[in-house]
């Protein structure tokens, strides 16, 4: 007896977001995007993509029959999932910001969210400009290394206390000097 | 802690830079020459320099004139000198994308937004007919013979936010 899986794979869910995004941008089409999303949300409700993407669409349909409330109940309710299953990352937390306070004018409850995915964001900054220069400064070439170098000043300013930001920006510096680029 | 210095730092980079959300003008700074304007602070935008320093000298100063313009609600006058000055080499493309689309922004009445968004609670029907350039101006200004400064703030957020949505919808 085969056994039926019971969640789908990677590429069918990507697949399944591809069809959902079919005509995009054109009015016209979107309450049949909304159908479309709807369904691949129902069946994998810890789809991050699809809970925000549906929840900004469905702020900008007017779907016949549907009060107010209603949708934007759902919309609230799609963007929580979002926030709560990626774990709190940032366009999620944002948009979900945008959201309280915009549609429910909330702004004292999107304040905290818009901080909170500032800060995860700017983590993520560090995290990627820390790998950038590093694998510049291993590449080491004369235009590498002045990449680095340039993106060394901005990033000191930013993460002055961060020990991987101020460790890249010393082994650039260092092989700059090294090569000649700079000097001692 | 450290997040809340590191936004702050950020937020002082990109004033000097002249970068920002909004009206951002190309700033001059004596002694170094035009600091890279940036519309909107996101990729691409910043740091859009082209090459030699008479064409950038020159750019500058026909971008910030339009920035000005813009922002001073001259759109006419603005998109005149977007066409001349991207014909004439002196701004890019992208750039005058950038400044078309916020005077697009700019230009786009309340009553414009989607339904959807027209039925959130408080929504301030009596600004139906004006533009976030007239609401923005009413705000400065502090005017509320028309509406109330809640009603104002609501308006600005809702046609804000169909903008960034219906981007991200593309």
């Amino acid at each position: 007896m085969t056994k039926t899986p019971l969640h789908p794979t990677v590429g069918e869910l990507l697949e399944k977001l591809r069809e959902a995004r079919k005509g995009r941008g054109t009015e016209s089409l979107r309450l049949e995007q909304v159908r479309r999303y709807r369904e691949l949300v129902a069946h994998n409700p810890t789809f991050t993509p699809a809970l925000l993407e549906l929840g900004r669409l469905l702020q900008l349909t007017d779907e016949p029959g549907v009060e107010p409330e209603e949708a934007f109940v759902e919309v609230q309710r799609l963007l929580e999932q979002a926030v709560e299953v990626s774990g709190r990352e940032a366009a999620a937390v944002v948009e979900l910001g945008y959201f309280l306070d915009t549609l429910r004018n909330a702004s004292e409850k999107a304040t905290p969210l818009y901080e909170e995915g500032a800060a995860k964001a700017l983590e993520t900054l560090e995290d990627a400009w820390a790998g950038l220069m590093r694998a510049w400064v291993h590449e080491r070439t004369t235009e590498s290394l002045k990449k680095a170098l340039e993106l060394s000043e901005l990033a000191e300013k930013l993460f002055p206390d961060s020990g991987r930001i101020q460790g890249v920006v010393h082994d650039a510096r260092n092989t700059a000097i090294r090569d000649g680029l700079l000097k001692p | 802690m450290r997040t809340r210095k590191a936004l702050l730092a950020l937020w002082a980079m990109l004033s000097t830079a002249g970068c920002g959300h909004g009206e951002a003008v190309r700033r001059e700074e004596p002694g170094s020459g035009l600091r890279v304007e940036c519309a909107r602070g996101d990729e691409g935008a910043c740091g859009a320099e082209t090459s030699g320093e008479e064409t950038r000298s020159k750019g500058g100063t026909v971008s910030a004139r339009i920035w000005a313009l813009i922002a001073q609600g001259q759109f006419a006058e603005a998109q005149a000198l977007i066409a001349e000055s991207t014909a004439a080499g002196l701004i890019t493309q992208q750039t005058a994308t950038r400044m078309a689309e916020r005077i697009t922004l700019l230009t786009t009445r309340l009553g414009q937004v989607p339904a959807t968004l027209q039925r959130v609670k408080d929504f301030p029907s009596q600004l139906r007919e004006h533009s976030l350039f007239q609401i923005k101006q009413m705000l400065e200004n502090k005017d509320f013979s028309l509406a109330t400064q809640a009603q104002l703030k609501l308006a600005e957020k809702l046609i804000e936010q169909q903008e960034r949505l219906m981007e991200k919808v593309q």
